[in-house]
């Protein structure tokens, strides 16, 4: 109840501020001397898993802008980055984000942070008219009609699954199994499955639940093998993950299976023996869902040209994945220079331009496909690589 | 101080109730959202610790399922408004009926384990509501939660979050009346007296079952309304919000705030919402802070916060007369000379006998009492006195034998039966309920006799205002009877232990029962104490009543009875008047030790025997 | 074969966890609702005795009790005895619990660990189904640790002493035995168990900071079916709940695993609300 808690209480507070104060501002003329001021929202100081994410992002950002700035600008308008750390916390990003438009508007931000954070700062943001670039999504993010400012980077479930169709004709798997988490995103990462699979005419043969508190998947995989299907699909994030690469093993299965993106995020699986299990028997069928430019093999020179910016600037601490602002800023440069201003209507109406979105270079996705619809990333199949696990270095695998 | 003593003069409902109306009125403060958004939060929270206060606080069951009544509560409104019926009023009766159900349901089956079973059994309930919610996924829209739910209306007039904010006030505010009438009513007695003990609860005649389930099943309706009022603020429920956590955080607020109390939910919810979920600056820490916050508040706050506001408030308002039970010695002057009848009944014990596994406690054994006199039961301890009483007051079941008062058979009924029938004892330790007054103690035993619905108890319809008044006035009677009338507003278990002998020796008369079954009363006692005592039980004698006394005390057995039956070994040994026990040389052999050739003053052993008697009653 | 082995060895975790409860519970009448916690921790001890600082097995095992042995004393000391009431033992020993959790959390990460098995992790068959050796292991320590229980307590005067205590603690109080102490070792000795069976419950289930929770509320229902205070009970309960998971999931499916349990669970306590292997004693006046 807790995080529901503070995501309903942040989110209402938010909504409470914009209408409590803040009516004068007009829009439009953003930062002084010239400066385009970009703010960028990351719980720097959050735990564990949080924490690196948000670093990463902050570090892409920082890469981002140096570029820019190297290739003349937005609009002419040398790029001023400032970091605000909100904990990955909704009412300290509120917090924070009311105090740093309060001393001047900024023309662009960057929410690093989970969806809950996004839930807190989009009805802020949206009152104050500045563009911004989302990564946790929320129910309304990515519609145009509630935050027409607001575009977001990342990728959906339905996103990743409509690359495994071609994946599966490719070798020749006919019949699927899906095994799948209790969790609200499993349960609808499986549904989804199963509905994208059928609808592509491949056939599922079995769609298994574990529950993700549970220690032994051993039941289930037997349940999914007595219908002999082709592959295995999975979703699993951290001991689960372990429990299903423990329980094949055991029942000597010798089946392909694709992990989601949520299996290439388990450390367990990007480590080396003994802490982890990468290289022993358990992963020797597995290929995991990645974003092409997370896999160093499958990567574009722009990714090798990221990592480079980056490291230059400091370590990476987790995957590419969420280098996401770099990706931001380019987008926004190749807006500005199609409609010749730093207008934030006019931005946004540019990033929608296929031109546009063609002319950026971009790295995490080739291609940002926002339409009048939908303000979502929407990536194509090809920005996604099936790829063996290997260990994580510079925030790609190899 | 001068303020506080003036407060406590007057009706104590009258602080809640400012604060409830202050409550109501929240909307035109114009408070900061956040803080809004925290005390509708905190209010729902309340109405769930509260329903788990009815059982665990005032029934003393570790039942802890208040999260599932709450699901069942929020999901009912949740589909209800989803199909249009978004009336609020509508939602909240719906969902109060569902969890009503929901208690019910998962009562009957939870209630027969009592104690950790069912402590862990209801937390198992709570863990497996999100696969039973994800089962019925179609309706429900399983882990990914319920989406839909329109704005709550009243009268088809919609609600604006200020109207909403008021709906949820006076729920809260009108439940916690509800909880009020029914703590101060018998019912709530009645539940303290379960709390006490479930034997002392049947002894006097209360179903101990049917009133945990009572309490259970009404714990739910909170918690359903509690559901409901959720359900139309956020407009969307999922499993999440009704996870293990949840119901961790509604245990450690009803201890935190005092579990047998009516406001220290209240206390308790706005600690633990204002506090522990407002610690945005610990995040990392936040389970670390939690776990101490939990096992520092366990620690501390044994009787909650609400303990704590009342040790105070009895210190400010200390000198009321209330608070100081002064010990007036003056049994005659308030007994007043016409003592009203009691009507006793013949108890008939017949050829009893009884076997815990290989050991024969009682075999053949008889006894007769009769009104208007005192039958007295001696024996060396594990002769069976003890099993004897036990089985007549349908603790045990009998292996042989009839025991009947007048002409019903007793021997297969239930204890709560047969004291309803007209069976009535005091404990060898006093068995009274924390937290009640005197008077209240004794007018507990009035409870099973003279019903009253908790409806009308909530309401104070005319058969509960009869049946109170009745109960006022049966205790003024007893308690002139037994000489602690100017006592009455003491709490009980602040009496001295001859006072608290006479308490129950009070609540046992207040039910006119056909026996009375005095369990070693007099032991511990000093002489004046036996000797008063002697005098209320002459007195219920002369009245016509029935009189079973089982005494370690020889002197006051042979000063009382008219009929004496010893036991040894499980069986009769003798039986007869005083003269003839006292001359019995079996008797005086093994059950007081004389060697009736020995020389030694028969006086001096027999003060040995008293003090005995006197330790092991203490010690126990 | 390979489900059953495979439930006997989760049962037998939640049996080893009961076991634990049911030493604090004969020697005190309360519940130590962090023991989960306590053999979670010890997984944890014991990842980083041979992962991290790689020793012995020998020496980790012992490290590991030793140190959750001391966890085990500074609990009682803090969150049990300074509470007279039992109700709010439930809450201190729930703070504990969550506090345990919190603190793996901060030094071992959210990540699952690697626990590695002394006789290896290759997987093998035996009577037609597959299993891991430490499945087997934890299996046969299950059941050894309860027959060294029952030995124990019969022939030892501690054990004696405890026995009595648990029948009646005022009996044994007057007989001279030390009642508190006693109760004191007797948690400290559950602890010391927890940790030393944490290494291969961790071998099994990984090190992780969600093991605790998963482990507590089954270990519970074990000892319920089982009754509370009886040894045997615990074995039996385990591999009726471990076998109930293993079945249900497999031909009913993973959202069912809860609710089979739930059943068996109910079911038994309808007919014996003292559990299997506890009597349910006449009231006592």
């Amino acid at each position: 109840m807790k995080t529901r808690l503070f995501k309903v209480v942040g989110g209402l507070a938010g909504l409470a501020l914009v209408a409590a104060g803040c009516a004068g501002e007009d829009s439009g003329s953003g930062g002084k001397d010239g400066e385009y001021r970009v703010l960028v929202l990351g719980g720097i100081s959050a735990e564990g898993p949080l924490a690196d994410n948000a670093n990463t992002s902050v570090l892409s950002a920082k890469a981002g802008v140096e570029l820019v700035n190297a290739s003349g600008g937005i609009d002419g308008r040398t790029v001023k980055l400032e970091v605000l750390d909100d904990q990955a916390d909704p009412t300290v990003a509120v917090t924070k984000l009311r105090e740093a438009i309060a001393k001047g508007k900024p023309d662009l931000v960057l929410n690093s942070g989970p969806s809950t954070v996004a839930d807190a700062t989009l009805p802020i943001l949206k009152q104050n008219n500045i563009l911004s670039f989302n990564i946790g999504p929320t129910a309304t993010s990515a519609d145009p009609k509630a935050n027409p400012l607001n575009f977001d980077l990342s990728a959906s479930a339905q996103n990743q699954l409509d690359a495994f169709p071609p994946y599966f004709e490719e070798k020749g798997y006919a019949k699927v199994g899906i095994l799948h988490g209790s969790s609200s995103y499993g349960e609808v990462y499986g549904a989804a499955a199963e509905k994208t699979f059928d609808g592509a005419g491949v056939d599922v043969v079995a769609n298994e639940e574990y529950d993700v508190a549970a220690l032994d998947m051993t039941a289930q995989l037997e349940a999914i093998r007595s219908k002999n299907p082709d592959v295995l699909v999975l979703d699993a994030y951290g001991a689960p993950l372990g429990y299903v690469l423990k329980g094949i093993e055991k029942l000597g299965w010798d089946v392909p299976i694709i992990g989601n993106t949520s299996v290439a995020a388990t450390s367990l699986i990007s480590t080396e023996p003994p802490s982890g299990v990468l290289g022993t028997p358990a992963t020797k069928n597995l290929v995991m869902q990645v974003y092409t430019s997370t896999a160093a093999e499958t990567s574009a020179p722009e990714v090798a040209d990221l990592v480079a910016r980056m490291k230059e600037i400091d370590d990476i601490p987790s995957t590419l994945i969420v280098a996401y602002n770099n990706d931001a800023l380019a987008l926004v440069q190749a807006a500005a220079d199609e409609a010749d201003s730093t207008d934030p209507k006019k931005l946004a109406e540019a990033l929608l331009d296929t031109g546009v979105q063609q002319e950026a270079v971009t790295a995490v996705l080739g291609t940002y496909r926002f339409s009048a619809d939908s303000h979502a990333a929407n990536p194509g199949p090809e920005e996604f690589a099936f790829i063996a696990p290997g260990p994580l270095q510079d925030g790609q695998f190899h | 101080m001068q303020l506080a003593r003036r407060l406590a003069g007057g009706p104590l409902w009258i602080v809640p109730l400012a604060l409830g109306i202050l409550l109501i009125l929240v909307p035109y403060f114009n408070l900061e959202y956040s803080i809004v958004r925290q005390l509708q939060l905190a209010m729902i929270l309340s109405l769930l610790v509260s329903g788990l206060n009815l059982s665990l606080g005032f029934a003393g069951e570790l039942a802890l399922g208040q999260v599932a009544m709450y699901a069942a509560g929020a999901y009912t409104a949740g589909l209800l408004s989803k199909n249009g019926h978004t009336d609020i009023l509508l939602q909240l009766a719906a969902a109060g009926l569902a969890a009503l159900l929901v208690g019910v349901l998962t009562g009957i089956p939870g209630l027969r384990l009592g104690s950790w079973s069912l402590a862990m059994t209801s937390f198992f309930l709570v863990l497996l509501l999100p696969d039973v919610i994800a089962i019925f996924k179609e309706d429900t829209g399983g882990r990914n939660g319920l989406t839909g739910i329109l704005s709550p209306t009243m009268f088809g007039r919609m609600l604006t979050p200020e109207d909403y904010f008021m709906v949820i006030a006076v729920v809260t505010v009108a439940w916690f009346a509800v909880m009020r009438n029914i703590a101060v009513s018998r019912h709530g007695t009645a539940l303290r007296v379960l709390k006490q003990s479930p034997v002392l609860a049947a002894s006097m005649g209360i179903n101990v079952f049917r009133m945990k389930l009572m309490a259970y099943a009404l714990g739910a309706v909170p918690a359903g309304l509690a559901g409901a009022l959720f359900a139309s603020l956020d407009l969307y429920i999922s499993p999440e919000a009704f996870g293990f956590t949840v119901a961790t955080t509604i245990l450690a607020a009803s201890v935190l705030g005092g579990s047998a109390s009516v406001y220290g939910a209240v206390f308790g919810a706005f600690v633990l919402q204002f506090g522990l979920n407002q610690s945005t600056d610990f995040q990392k820490y936040s389970l670390v802070v939690t776990g101490a916050f939990l096992i520092i508040g366990g620690v501390l706050l044994t009787g909650g916060l609400s303990g704590l506001a009342r040790a105070l408030w009895r210190k400010l308002a200390a000198g009321q007369p209330a608070a100081a039970p002064a010990d007036r010695s003056d049994p005659d002057a308030s007994a007043g000379d016409e003592v009203p009848a009691v009507p006793g009944k013949v108890l008939k014990v017949e050829g009893v006998a009884k076997a815990f596994g290989g050991n024969q406690a009682l075999k053949g054994v008889d006894l007769t009492a009769t009104p208007g006199r005192v039958t007295a039961l001696i024996g060396p301890n594990g002769s069976g006195k003890t099993t004897l009483l036990n089985m007549i007051c349908g603790f045990y079941r009998t292996d042989a034998g009839v025991i009947a008062l007048d002409e019903r058979q007793l021997q297969r009924m239930g204890p709560d039966q047969v004291a309803r029938t007209g069976v009535a004892r005091t404990f060898q330790t006093p068995n009274i309920p924390e937290g009640i007054t005197v008077r209240e103690a004794v007018m507990a035993g009035r409870y099973a006799g003279h019903r009253a619905t908790v409806l009308e108890a909530v309401l104070r319809l005319p058969r509960y205002r009869k049946v109170r008044k009745g109960d006022l006035a049966e205790a003024d009677r007893v308690l002139d009877l037994v000489g602690i009338r100017h006592l009455e507003d003491a709490e009980a278990t602040a009496l001295p232990l001859g006072q608290r002998r006479l308490l129950e020796v009070a609540r046992c008369l207040i039910g006119n029962p056909g026996v009375l079954l005095l369990d070693e009363t007099a032991s511990g006692l000093d002489e004046d104490e036996v000797e008063r005592l002697a005098e209320v039980i002459r007195r219920v004698r002369d009245a016509g009543g029935t009189v079973v006394l089982v005494e370690h005390n020889f002197q006051l057995v042979l000063s009382l009875a008219d009929e004496i039956v010893a036991l040894a070994h499980g069986e009769l040994m003798a039986k007869g008047t005083p003269e003839e026990i006292q001359n019995n040389e079996r008797v005086m052999s093994e059950y007081l030790g004389i060697d009736p050739d020995a020389p030694a003053s028969p006086h001096v052993v027999l003060a040995d025997v008293l003090t005995d008697g006197a330790q092991d009653g203490v010690g126990r | 074969m390979t489900l059953i082995w495979g439930g006997l060895s989760l049962g037998a975790i939640y049996a080893i966890v009961a076991i634990g409860y049911n030493i604090v519970f004969i020697s005190s009448k309360t519940f130590n609702f962090a023991h989960a916690q306590l053999t979670m921790v010890g997984a944890f001890v014991a990842y980083t005795g041979l992962v991290t600082w790689d020793l012995p097995v020998l020496v980790v095992v012992l490290m590991a009790a030793a140190a959750v042995a001391v966890i085990a004393a500074i609990e009682e000391r803090i969150a049990i005895r300074p509470v007279g009431d039992m109700h709010n033992i439930l809450v201190t020993t729930l703070g504990a619990s969550i506090l345990l959790d919190g603190i793996a959390q901060l030094t071992w990460g959210t990540q699952p660990l690697t626990v590695p098995f002394f006789a290896g992790d290759e997987a093998f068959t035996l009577l037609g189904g597959r299993a891991y050796p430490v499945e087997l292991f934890l299996i046969a320590m299950a059941v050894l640790i309860v027959v060294a229980l029952g030995i124990y307590s019969r022939r030892s005067l501690t054990g004696l002493a405890l026995l009595g205590m648990a029948e009646d603690r005022e009996a044994a109080l007057l007989r001279g035995v030390n009642v508190r102490r006693m109760a004191f070792m007797a948690f400290v000795a559950a602890g010391a168990l927890a940790g030393f069976v944490g290494m291969f419950v961790g071998s099994k289930t990984f090190a992780v900071s969600t093991l605790g929770a998963a482990l507590a509320l089954k270990g519970f229902v074990v000892l319920a079916i089982g009754g509370f205070g009886s040894m045997p009970g615990t074995l039996v309960g385990g591999t009726l709940v471990g076998l109930a998971e293993a079945y249900a999931s497999r031909y009913l499916g993973g959202e069912y695993a809860n609710l089979a349990v739930f059943l068996i669970l109910i079911t038994i306590l309808m007919v014996r609300p003292a559990g299997l292997f506890v009597r349910t004693k006449e009231r006592v006046v």
